[in-house]
Order: structure tokens, then sequence, then C-alpha cells
């Protein structure tokens, strides 16, 4: 089997054809299950964005997809394929509430910097195995990681029942206690969901941004990425940018988790993670792993997330409708002659055909960068 | 503790892994990376309880299972080949969709969420041979299992058979080794693996049939927890050989049924259940030969 991806320059026709297609399928399953797929959409829309409150609580749930996206990004850019995102996430998330908690006695600004350490370090960790799989022994990394991500769920319900497990806690939800005060996060508006860490993911963002935009580091990776051979011959050593890659993307994704623990849940419990790292590749893979792109799939599955929980609340129709819009834009995404078959290809060129040439020579270049 | 019962769980367990696997070798050998076992699986096990519920009847059960994992192959082989979709995207999305689907219906139709369990479901019957009572090993191995645990085993044979003494097998691994190669001397690419796809989803969806009548007739919520996963690690180790993913599938279904005996015990659970997983990273560690040079390996 063949596992090596590379990922396309995506075009914004397609994206959108596909959201409209999932959006088309939604409403139909909805249909089907005898629902009114207006009513349905108006409630995940107007909780999704309805008022400045729903609003807050999208970006809340967008958050750790900003984290987890870039990490998918970074990993798919320089060639590797980061499935394991779920469990770097779950890793870091421990690993710093365990520092929030036996660290009260710490400054806040310094705790909060070790809090973000140890997600980071405890990520990296995780992501070795699959690193070394691909690099050192000529494997597929997708294995592992996606192993690693039901091994990660399993240790830390282990780690939290049997030696974390908060003082008087009895129920079926596993928690650790709360960790201190001056480590939480504050919030932007008080009264409003959205927190600090919404900053730290933007910063995230633009960080990504500037890695593969202005440094030579970048180039590299993207370079052994997009064409292995060609970089190992300009001397760019490309094992080791694959390690990096994988090792930064985990990084990433086990900060995303100490950003989660700060911001939201002040602790590690069970079910800490609903999907972010799956959530986080159907950004990367939306927005074609660019910066701007990543950030914008990483919004639209953290709305789509903060809807379709609205759409629970007032209606009868469960938030699993959520993942089903998303498993078919994804699918349609990736599906890059659906935009033929439907006539749109032909549109567009005869669109742009009237169009005044400034308009046209961008596109000549953009479809260049297609073939 | 652990005693000769094991074998009993271990034939069980290890039948969806088996059986799945064994679909997958197909699309492995035809050069098909289809990653959709899982979410196959998954829909298979909730299309078969769902029957079952509405129906009482086991074999319109397992049917629906292979027609719904029969459904997703095909899904998957449009959107990868008339539309040219990327392989592993189209494989991972579907995944997150069918998950979603099951989540879905299970809360739409059934007003459950968690896990469905109920009376009505009619699991599949079990078959006990009088004579192998005595018989120690055989009396677990074989006794007291469903018909889809024979099949499993014996669609390693099968396999063996079609993929490397059936003109057809032939075919299917040209088609894998040098697709080029096959479409100049004449073989209809896209038809073989197209093919190959359907008798994987087919495999898949009895895996999943299996996995939710083969033993306590219940739905969960994302029960297959990776074993299409591990499925696919057997057949990525096998190197395209069936006996090996037989042995394979055995080696992660003994992990499994270990891991369900120990929950039993003293060990904390959480560990037990880590032991497929781990069992799978150990030997992925074990299986993979070190890189020659970078420059060889990339051809």
């Amino acid at each position: 089997m063949n596992f090596e991806f590379r990922q396309k320059p995506l075009q914004l026709r397609s994206i959108l054809i596909a959201v409209l297609t999932g959006i088309l399928i939604g409403a139909v399953i909805v249909l089907c299950c005898g629902y009114d797929p207006f009513e349905i959409f108006g409630a995940l829309l107007s909780g999704a964005a309805g008022s400045a409150r729903n609003l807050s609580t999208s970006l809340r749930w967008t958050t750790p997809l900003l984290f987890t996206g870039v990490a998918a990004a970074l990993s798919f850019r320089g060639g590797m394929f980061n499935f394991g995102i779920e469990g770097q996430l779950c890793m870091g998330g421990l690993a710093s509430t365990l520092v929030g908690v036996y660290g009260a006695a710490l400054p806040g600004p310094l705790l909060i910097l070790l809090m973000m350490a140890a997600g980071m370090a405890a990520g990296a960790l995780w992501a070795v195995i699959p690193a070394i799989v691909r690099v050192r022994l000529n494997g597929s990394e997708i294995v592992p990681a996606l192993m690693l991500n039901y091994t990660a769920a399993n240790l830390t319900e282990y780690l939290v029942h049997w030696y974390f497990l908060a003082s008087g806690s009895h129920g079926d939800t596993l928690k650790t206690e709360e960790i201190a005060e001056q480590a939480k996060l504050a919030k932007i508006i008080p009264g409003y969901q959205i927190t600090y860490g919404f900053i730290i993911g933007l910063l995230v963002v633009a960080l990504f941004w500037f890695l593969m935009k202005k440094s030579r580091l970048g180039y590299d990776i993207s370079m052994s990425g997009f064409n292995p051979e060609f970089a190992h011959y300009g001397g760019v050593n490309v094992d080791k940018m694959r390690i990096t890659v994988m090792l930064l993307s985990g990084a990433i994704a086990g900060l995303g988790g100490a950003v989660e623990v700060m911001a939201v849940r002040w602790r590690y419990e069970t079910e800490f993670s609903p999907a972010y790292g799956d959530d986080g590749i159907l950004a990367a893979l939306l927005g074609s792993s660019t910066p701007l792109g990543t950030m914008l799939g990483a919004f639209f599955m953290g709305f789509l997330k903060a809807g379709s929980l609205a759409v629970e609340r007032y209606t009868e129709v469960s938030r699993a409708f959520a993942t089903v819009i998303k498993g078919t834009v994804i699918c349609l995404v990736s599906a890059r002659m659906l935009s033929q078959y439907l006539g749109v290809d032909a549109l567009a060129d005869k669109v742009a055909g009237r169009l005044p040439a400034r308009f046209r020579k961008d596109r000549v270049n953009r479809e260049e960068g297609t073939t | 503790m652990i005693s000769i019962v094991i074998l009993a769980v271990v034939v069980r367990v290890t039948t969806p892994i088996l059986l799945s696997g064994m679909g997958t070798l197909y699309n492995d050998r035809a050069g098909v990376t289809n990653i959709t076992v899982e979410g196959s699986m998954l829909l298979g096990a909730f299309a078969s309880v769902a029957c079952s519920y509405f129906t009482h009847n086991w074999v319109l059960s397992v049917i629906t299972a292979v027609c719904c994992g029969i459904l997703v192959s095909l899904l998957f082989s449009l959107l990868t080949t008339v539309l040219s979709g990327v392989e592993i995207i189209v494989g991972l999305a579907m995944n997150v969709f069918l998950d979603g689907l099951t989540v879905f219906l299970l809360r739409q139709v059934f007003k459950q969420s968690g896990s469905l369990y109920s009376p009505e479901i009619v699991g599949i019957p079990t078959f006990h041979f009088k004579a192998l009572e005595g018989i120690p090993i055989l009396n677990e191995c074989l006794n007291n299992q469903t018909w889809i645990a024979y099949f499993a085993f014996l669609s390693v044979i099968l396999s063996q058979v079609v993929l490397f003494h059936t003109p057809f097998g032939m075919r299917v691994r040209a088609c894998g080794e040098n697709p080029n190669a096959a479409l100049t001397v004449g073989v209809n690419v896209l038809r073989v693996r197209l093919a190959c796809n359907l008798i994987a989803g087919s495999f898949c969806g009895l895996a999943g049939a299996q996995l939710s009548l083969g033993f306590l007739s219940l739905f969960s919520e994302g029960m297959t927890v990776g074993k299409g996963y591990i499925a696919l690690a057997a057949v990525i180790f096998s190197k395209g050989k069936p006996a090996r993913v037989l042995i394979l599938s055995v080696l992660f279904g003994f992990a499994e049924a270990l891991s369900n005996t120990l929950q039993l015990t003293a060990i904390p659970p959480e560990l037990a259940l880590m032991l497929p997983y781990v069992m799978v990273i150990l030997l992925t560690l074990l299986e993979f030969k070190k890189k020659p040079a970078m420059h060889k390996a990339e051809n």
C-alpha cells in the first residue's frame, strides 16, 4: 500500500462546491429523518454566530483546532502524515495539567510558560515513534500514529484513575484536581467564553506563516515535502527535516492540549478531546495546509461544532450530524474532478475569459501551480 | 485466570480482524490504499444490529451488513476513480463520515446515545459439535463459534487459491505490482480494482456483523475502536501473504483476548485495554528493516 501523501493546492471553487454539497447532503439526511432542514440549519447558524455570546462560544471551539490544524498542516507540508495529533494533544493536556496542579507555588507567568513547555514536550515525545518508523525503519507512520492515539486515550485514563484522581470524585468521569488559580487564562471579555488561548492560537498560525514564508527552515521543510529527491540533491537533509516536522507537529498539538487545559477545562478529564485531532487534520485539508487556509478551515470546523451543539440543545437532531457534514465536505474537497463534472470549470473559464487581463493572468498562474 | 478457555475468545475476537484484513489484502494486492476498513466495519456492525432489531432475523442482518460494506466501497471507488480523489484522504474522511452517521442514526432512529442493547436483537447462532466435546483444544476453538468465524479462517485458504492460482488473482497482483504493464496487456485495471474493493467491502461488512451480533448482540458508538486499523497493520506487515495475515491476526486477536481477560483481574483495565495497540506498535518497530539509503528508498 502506498501511504505517501502530497497535498495539491486546492482551487477556491472546489472548496466552495464541497462545502455547499456537504451542506446539501446534510440537509437531505435531516429531511430523511423527518425534520425541516431550514429549521435545523437556521438553528445551526444562529447557534454558531447568532449573537455575541454564541460567536464567542464558536471561537472557544475554534481555539484548539487552530493548534491541531497547524500541527496537521505543518506535517503535510513536510511530507509526513501526522495521524497521531489526537494522542499528542491528550498527552500534552495531561502533562500540562500535572505541572499546573503541582506547581501551584510558582508565579502565574512562569507557571503558564512551564505548562506550555510540558505540553509541548509531551506532544513531541508522543510523535517520536511514528517519526522513527518513517525515517529510520522505512515504514509508514500512519498505523503507529493511529495506535498511539488509542494508547494515549487509555494511558491518560490509567494515570488519572490510579495516580492523579481529584479527591472526592466518584463519578464515572475521571478527572484530576484543578490547576492553580494563577495559571488559568483570563477571558478577553468578562462573561464571554473566549479567552486569551484564542490569541495564542492566532499567534501559532502567525508563527506558522512566518516559518513557511520567511525562514530557511520552512523552505527546507516544504522542499523535502514537495520533492524529496530535489531537496536531497539540493543539500537538504530530508530525514532530519521529516523528524523535525513530526516533532514540531507533535509539540504544537501538545501545546493545543495545554491551552485547552489553561483556557477552558482547568483540569484533565475523560473525553478531554472530542476529536480535536481529526478536526484539525480536516481543517488543514480544507485549507490546503496554507496558514490562512488552515485558519479558515479551523474556523469552519469550530463554528460547525458550536452550531451543532446548539442544534442538539434546541432541536431533536443529534450533534453527530455535523460530523456527517464534515466527512462529506472533506471527501468532496479531495475529489478534484467534481467541479468539472458539475460544469463549474467550464463556467469559470467562460467567466474568466470576460474578465480584464489583470485577473486572467492571476488565474493562469494559479492553474500552473496545480498541474 | 488465564486458562485454555481463552482460546475460544481468541477465535471470536480474531474473526473480525482476520476477515477485514483478508478483504483489505485484495486491495493491497491490487494497489489500492483503502483505509475505510474501520468505517465499513462500524457501519456493518450498526446496520446488522439495526436490521436484527426490526426483523429479528439474523440472516437478513448479515446480508444488510455485507450490503453496507459493499456500498461503502462503491462510494470509495466512485470518489477515488471517477472523481479522482486522493485515496488516503477519502478513506480518512469516509471514516469520519461513517462514524458520524452511525452515531447520528443511533440517536435519531433508536433515541439512544452510547449504545443500543435490546432483547429484540437476535444474534447470530453458534455451532456446537458433540463430537468435539472431549478434545481439549478443538473444543474451545471450534465449538460455540458463529459460522462467520469458520468462514474467516476458510477465507485464508480461499484467498491463497484465488490470489495465486487463478487468472483473476494474477490480474489483481499485476495491477498492484505494475499497473501500466497490466494495462498494456489488456487488463482493465480500474475494473479489477473495483472488484477488489467490493470484495474488501463485503468482508468488512461481514466482520462488522460478527463484531456486533457474534457474541453480545449490541452496538455501541465507535465500537470498532481501531480494529480496522489493526487489521490494516496486519496487512501491511504481511507483505501480501494470506498466511501471514492469518498469523498476525491471531497474534493481535490473542492480545485482545488477553486484554479482555486481564480486565477481570486485579490489573487496571486501562492498562489491559492498551495491550493490543502496544502490541501493534512493538511489532511495527520490529518488523521494518533499517532503511538503506535515502535516494534508493524514494524510488
